[in-house]
């Protein structure tokens, strides 16, 4: 998926202009101090995780509501810059991702129109990795 | 446009319709100062002729003498503030800061407090939020805006002062005699740093207002040359945009109990709903303003809120067609369908609407201040403040229209106060009870069925015959949706005994059905009537109390720009006066002995109308 047209004049169909993933890792991390999150307004904290760090061929739309990563249907909308181009989303309840799904970015209003890669979630030696 | 007959059907066999007394014009509510009819009000009303004289009106409302953004109390000053301490939220460091608009001794920067503008010298307060947008815009093409500084060697990018985009409006405040304080987020905004666009910063933006508060508290309790001791905690409005809407809702449930910090009404523009809040808001007036042609917030959130707010005091929502997502906030230049060209950044990628004609900036301006500030006046108004010296509930109401937006024919309001009775809120699941436990009924080829009005859509069974279920509508509530495949279609919700209804309004909230598919052609609507003990009965058209909405069509614009139609069915609230409806009915109609009040379905045109919240006002 690319935000260029397939024809000059003709309008991308790419739901937000959100760019392609050209790059996904992921690696379980452990906090020393709990990472504070919130889930349905609770506060929660968490000692570890599954960072996922996608590079993207362009920045993400900043808009009022924010992407989310997709592993399969699940979002994940917990995320923070992590350089240009590149995002590190969080999977705090990381043992409910269904493994070997496909990563995707979308808007969870949209979730039937998600950006879908060959990238996919599948553990490895009991670390999750994409 | 004075007098007229159009839309008398069934009432000059009973009574004379009249042609145009211009004399007459305004003397149907004089307490009201209504100056005419003209905007939405032209061309949707009717008068009738009773035995007592020309006292009857049916009519959308009339276009107020009383503009609410015009009380002027004193001259205008302001001053930007930063909090001395720091907020750390997270393991991250921010400054509090922003902008204040206050009545002054003079105009200008850092003037003294105009204490002769507010009695006992204290003036209610109101903390502004606004959304997550880019924070720095190149100088030479503003509209070319980034998250970041691309290039923070140089100087060609400035920062986008997100905050004050409503000065405009906080000007207005101040000259009534209300501060305001616009809290300045832009550490959280943009992509600036760590946490900066996911949700989890709506909470720390609540964070960031909430010290806004607190800084401003100080003030007042302490020496401070221009706001100690003049600021009135005990009436505190705020008011976000955007993000910043789910922000103030967040900030007022923290604020809930506590006894120094007031929070008296609270107004979301264009609001987010990422469930940063119980999404009820409780315990304060609420009214939510929605652009029918938002493409960034495409879901209307704050209809949900609406639907689930308390109505104690009130609540009221404006749905505002043609009305975009940015242009409330000055600083908001782009429209959204171009926004997400510039942001991409593909320029060439700019998207023209091609469905939609968004309103002129100045436009959405007005309706802001015309409506902000009527609810602002009514919800801060307080003893000896002068801030009410009209009722301006009325225009929340729909009972006028502020004269700076009559021009605006798609204003739709619903509004719901307490002390109203309601007859039938449609939350029960048996479509055959109503909230007064009283029994419905329907005959004559109309089908009907109670269902949630949701981006879901319309789910539960099905009652009584065969209904479409796959109508989404904005909002979070239940209602009912019914269809006549005759002119002849009834529902009727029994009373218990009979009521005197003199005097009152029926309300209901109505709109027509969104199919899925199109918007046909031609609006369309219905009758609603009430039926006496000894069932003569009388009915007023929709047609005639300012129409029943239609769906907003953004189909051509959401499929090209975010590849899905969400045009959604939009309820309003329609205002039903009793007296109307003695005007038009059976010869021996006895208004206070009201046992049923009846819908009729009359069109015979097959569409699928929505209903909610009948009440007797």
């Amino acid at each position: 998926m690319s935000f260029e047209s397939a024809r000059p004049g003709i309008p991308t169909r790419n739901p937000g202009f959100l760019p392609m993933i050209i790059d996904v890792k992921a690696v379980r991390a452990r906090y020393e101090r709990p990472r504070v999150y919130y889930l349905h307004r609770q506060r929660r904290e968490a000692r570890e995780a599954v960072e996922i760090t996608v590079r993207t061929a362009d920045r993400l739309p900043i808009s009022s509501i924010s992407p989310a990563l997709f592993v399969g249907e699940v979002p994940l909308v917990e995320y923070e810059g992590a350089g240009p181009n590149l995002y590190r989303f969080f999977a705090f309840d990381f043992a409910k991702l269904p493994q070997g799904d496909p990563i995707s970015l979308g808007w969870p209003y949209l979730p039937e129109r998600k950006v879908r890669t060959n990238f996919r979630y599948q553990p490895r030696g009991g670390i999750p990795v994409a | 446009m004075y007098l007229y007959d159009r839309k008398l059907s069934g009432v000059q066999s009973k009574k004379q319709a009249i042609t145009a007394r211009p004399a007459e014009r305004n003397s149907y509510y004089p307490d009201r100062g209504i100056s005419g009819f003209g905007g939405r009000g032209e061309g949707s009303g009717s008068y009738v002729w009773t035995s007592e004289g020309l006292g009857e009106i049916c009519v959308s409302p009339g276009v107020s003498r009383n503009d609410p953004t015009a009380l002027n109390l004193s001259p205008v000053a302001t001053d930007d503030f930063s909090a001395p301490a720091r907020l750390t939220l997270r393991g991250t460091s921010y400054q509090v800061k922003g902008n204040v608009f206050y009545p002054g001794q003079s105009s200008g920067p850092r003037a003294l407090f105009n204490t002769s503008a507010v009695p006992g010298g204290k003036a209610p307060i109101v903390f502004i939020a606004h959304g997550q947008y880019h924070t720095f815009r190149e100088k030479a093409n503003p509209k070319h805006q980034r998250g970041l500084n691309p290039e923070p060697r140089t100087n060609k990018f400035e920062e986008i002062a997100n905050h004050k985009g409503f000065e405009y409006f906080q000007k207005l405040l101040a000259q009534m005699g209300i501060v305001s304080v616009s809290v300045d987020c832009n550490e959280l905004s943009g992509a600036k740093g760590l946490r900066d666009v996911s949700p989890s910063n709506t909470s720390d933006r609540a964070e960031l207002v909430l010290n806004a508060i607190k800084h401003f508290q100080s003030l007042n309790s302490g020496r401070d040359p221009i706001f100690g001791g003049h600021i009135d905690y005990s009436s505190v409005g705020l008011m976000g945009h955007s993000r910043g809407g789910e922000v103030v809702l967040r900030v007022a449930e923290r604020l809930a109990g506590r006894r120094d910090v007031k929070v008296k009404g609270v107004l979301c523009i264009a609001p987010t709903e990422e469930g940063w809040t119980s999404g009820k808001p409780t315990g304060f007036a609420f009214m939510t303003i929605l652009p029918a042609a938002d493409l960034t917030n495409v879901l209307n959130d704050g209809a949900k809120f609406y639907d689930q707010a308390s109505a104690d005091p009130f609540k009221c929502q404006l749905y505002v067609h043609d009305a975009n997502h940015n242009f409330f906030n000055t600083q908001w230049i782009l429209d959204d369908a171009d926004y997400w060209a510039f942001d991409a950044p593909r320029p060439q990628l700019i998207q023209q609407r091609k469905g939609t004609k968004v309103m002129d900036k100045e436009d959405q301006k007005a309706i802001l201040k015309a409506y902000g500030c009527a609810f602002f006046r009514t919800v801060l108004a307080g003893p000896g403040r002068r801030l009410a010296h009209y009722e301006m509930r009325k225009f929340l109401e729909g009972l006028e229209i502020p004269p700076g937006v009559a021009r605006f024919r798609d204003v739709h309001i619903s509004f719901e106060r307490t002390g109203s009775t309601t007859v039938d809120d449609n939350e029960g699941l048996d479509i055959r009870r109503n909230t007064r436990g009283q029994i419905n009924t329907w005959a004559g080829g109309l089908t009907a069925q109670r269902c949630e009005f949701a981006l879901t859509g319309c789910n539960l069974a099905k009652t009584g015959g065969a209904i479409t279920i796959n109508k989404t509508f904005y909002g979070n509530t239940r209602g009912m949706v019914a269809r006549s495949s005759l002119k002849s279609g009834r529902f009727k919700w029994v009373l218990g005994g009979t009521m005197d209804l003199s005097g009152r309004e029926i309300r209901i909230r109505a709109a027509e059905v969104f199919d899925g598919s199109s918007v046909p052609v031609g609006a369309t609507g219905f009758k609603l009537g009430l039926a006496d003990a000894r069932d003569k009965r009388g009915f007023v058209d929709s047609d005639d109390v300012g129409g029943l909405p239609r769906p907003y069509d953004r189909s051509a614009d959401d499929l090209t720009i975010i590849g899905r139609d969400f045009t959604k069915t939009m309820l309003k609230t329609l205002r039903f006066p009793v007296s109307c409806i003695v005007a038009r009915a059976d010869p021996g109609f006895d208004p206070k002995k009201i046992r049923a009040i009846v819908l009729w379905m009359d069109r015979n045109d097959g569409r699928e109308l929505a209903f909610d919240q009948l009440q007797i006002v």
